[in-house]
């Protein structure tokens, strides 16, 4: 009874219901701003229906069958002087061919489709040996001297480049990377959905997280209801109801946000045939170094996982906002003081000496656990490539906050009501 | 019994309430004083809200703190300043209030509409509070702390907002209530709780002035309290010599009721003190009753 109430009083609170659906607009947009890669991306999906995901030897002797004889329609409806095209991508950068006037639209789209369909044959076939050429050292030495890493912070990152490398050869052993997933290189779809939506999903649930939870423990401080809650018989054991009662509200809200956006992302991107492809797949990778999972990860577990990345990342800065609703009284300076600690603690790594293993300690808070949401649980990045990154991190300061939300709690019972 | 022994209150190094020994038994008590003068922080610290710097408050010989929701489960409480929530009718504030005060929904529905009915809300149990006047918010605020049947009740200035009429209706609904529990009923108004109250407690420079009935309160000026007739030009010589308690001007000249300690003039008239007289006496003009100033 007394918990309906609470919730009642959050869900009715315009701000945080205007605040919600805003935020689902704009993911929506972010969602739209990738749509003209749709018609691109379908090819892989009938790609996958065609051979499956795995690039094996069987697969690609059929793909390889394939190709060739759609080389030799291209080569059909192009009308030149006896040149033979091994490629799409070399008929496409002919500018002697003027295929606008030459082919059917229909035609013409074909032979667009089959360009983005030689990108993944090609890389297919050249696969093993992209894997030879991967020098784990050298990027080592490249991500010290990038961020200027010297001393104990340099010789950090090469032992933990040589833990890198043991499990890019068990990737290799396992063949993870062989698998189609939608070309990295041209879409960036990881960032786009890990970084790009991983990022605002994040804050917009900061944002909503700590306003639920401000507003649930100051409610009655800021109804001047307080003086009549605290004195009835649940007294100052009703915060133990508001907890619970932020808890569900927060979790309901994360469920909305979360859940509404992915729908309408895989909606609009149809990653069907693809939510087993391991995450370290080769065709995820975007720079000249892949995606490293320190675990053998299919996409749709990284995405499970990483949704409970941001859960619990979320259940920190809720706890956060407990206890600093126990010393302010106020919603909007509580969010303001939180702002300032998230600030702080984003910042301070940037005041680290890049010599001490100091640096990397310094990472495993919530506050920079939530920059790089799409290198979580890989072996990437420069500053939380460590394996139980995560892991840790959500850990240690589930007990630190757990500690202080006691402390707190227990300072309440004894605090003065005016 | 609850009792408040040795109770000092400071806020920082600013001491309120000092030394506070109290006994309060089935009854009605006026806390009377004027503001400022520590009435609320004594009732937030009987109610739990505000605690003792030194000494102990006690419910039937336990400390009221380790009693804790066993203590709240006895007290009904009406705060100086009643928040509400301005977009949920009567009945169902009062319906989470019940909630918290630990009484079953079917119960508490029964209770919220007899209590309605008591206040005169039951025709608007239903509206939103928003377009609600003062006297009717705080009409509903004594609803709530009579919610659990307390043991314990206490109003924090109850009368504020109240029109005479309304004043008068909840004199007669606190008589009714005292007979089984302890009323205490802080007010800085007399005529509040001079027809009610069976013992005042007046607080003055942090400490307990008084505690004692109302009759016994007022012997105190026993024999000192007159009225007279003065010229307008004289009466700020008069007011210069003695206390001037009230005033007003009848067929040209000034009626003052005043205290005086030496002997009486001719044409003054004894008058039988009041509880006002006292209390009027005592505060304004920073007198002790000995005739000593302060």
């Amino acid at each position: 009874m007394i918990l309906k109430h609470e919730l009642l009083k959050i869900f009715k609170t315009p701000v945080i219901i205007v605040l919600l659906l805003f935020f689902m607009i704009v993911n929506l947009f972010i969602i739209m701003s990738n749509f003209y890669y749709k018609d691109e991306m379908a090819v892989l999906t009938d790609l996958v229906d065609q051979y499956g995901h795995q690039v094996d030897e069987e697969m690609l002797h059929q793909f390889e069958d394939n190709y060739k004889e759609k080389v030799m329609w291209m080569n059909q409806i192009v009308p030149v002087n006896g040149k033979v095209y091994d490629h799409p991508s070399a008929l496409l950068s002919d500018n002697s061919v003027s295929l606008n006037q030459e082919l059917s639209n229909h035609q013409l789209r074909e032979l667009q489709e089959f360009y983005v369909v030689e990108q993944y044959y090609r890389t297919s076939k050249n696969l093993d040996e992209r894997y030879q050429n991967i020098q784990v050292n050298n990027q080592a030495e490249k991500v010290i001297h990038t961020y200027g890493f010297h001393g104990n912070a340099a010789e950090t990152v090469r032992n933990q480049y040589e833990k890198i490398g043991e499990r890019l050869a068990e990737i290799v052993e396992n063949e993870e990377h062989r698998h189609l997933f939608f070309m990295g290189s041209l879409y960036e779809m990881h960032s786009f959905l890990f970084k790009d939506m991983g990022r605002a999903i994040i804050f917009e649930l900061i944002i909503l997280v700590v306003l639920i939870t401000a507003f649930m423990m100051n409610y009655e401080f800021e109804q001047r209801t307080h003086l009549i809650t605290y004195t009835s018989k649940t007294g100052r054991k009703l915060i133990k109801n508001k907890v619970v009662a932020a808890i569900i509200a927060n979790m309901s809200v994360m469920a909305i946000l979360i859940g509404v956006t992915l729908i309408c992302y895989f909606f609009v991107y149809d990653y069907s045939g693809l939510w087993n492809v391991p995450i370290s797949s080769y065709f995820n990778t975007e720079s000249n170094f892949p995606y490293i999972s320190w675990w053998n990860l299919s996409f749709i577990e990284y995405l499970g996982l990483f949704v409970v990345c941001i859960v619990l990342a979320q259940l920190l800065f809720m706890i956060l906002t407990v206890v600093l609703s126990i010393f302010i009284k106020n919603s909007y300076i509580v969010f303001f003081i939180f702002a300032i600690i998230l600030g702080i603690g984003i910042w301070m790594p940037s005041i680290i000496s890049l010599d001490q293993n100091m640096i990397f300690a310094i990472h495993f808070t919530p506050f920079t656990l939530i920059l790089n949401p799409h290198i979580w649980f890989m072996g990437n990045g420069a500053f939380t490539f460590f394996a139980y990154y995560e892991l840790v991190t959500v850990g240690v300061w589930i007990v630190i906050l757990g500690i202080f939300m006691s402390l707190s709690t227990y300072f309440f019972k004894r605090q003065s009501l005016q | 019994m609850l009792v408040v022994n040795n109770v000092s209150k400071q806020f920082g190094k600013f001491p309120v309430l000092e030394d506070i020994n109290i006994e309060f038994n089935n009854g009605v008590y006026g806390l009377l004083a004027p503001n400022g003068a520590g009435k609320t922080t004594l009732i937030k610290m009987l109610v739990t809200l505000l605690f003792p710097t030194k000494g102990e408050i006690l419910y039937n010989g336990t400390e009221i703190t380790d009693l804790d929701e066993q203590y709240r489960d006895v007290l009904g409480y009406l705060p100086q300043e009643f928040g509400y929530y301005k977009n949920y009718s009567p009945e169902k504030y009062l319906l989470y209030l019940a909630a918290l005060k630990g009484i079953r929904k079917k119960q508490a529905k029964e209770r919220i509409s007899e209590l309605l009915r008591l206040v005169n809300l039951e025709e608007v149990s239903q509206k939103k509070m928003k377009k609600f006047s003062g006297g009717m918010i705080q009409r509903v605020g004594i609803a709530q702390a009579m919610l659990n049947d307390p043991k314990i009740l206490i109003l924090d200035e109850p009368t504020a907002g109240l029109d005479p009429k309304e004043r008068a209706r909840l004199r007669k609904l606190l008589t009714e209530l005292a007979r089984n529990r302890i009323v205490i009923f802080s007010t800085h108004i007399v005529s509040d709780v001079e027809s009610i109250a069976n013992e005042i407690i007046m607080i003055k420079d942090k400490k307990v002035l008084y505690k004692d009935t109302i009759d016994n309160i007022a012997l105190i000026l026993e024999g000192r309290v007159y009225e007279t007739e003065v010229e307008f030009s004289e009466v700020d010589t008069f007011r210069k010599q003695y206390t001037s308690i009230a005033e007003k001007q009848e067929h040209g000249k000034m009626i003052i009721r005043f205290v005086a300690n030496g002997k009486p003039q001719a044409k003054w008239k004894r008058v039988v003190p009041t509880l006002e007289d006292v209390f009027l006496y005592v505060y304004e003009d920073d007198t002790m009753l000995d005739g000593t100033s302060v």
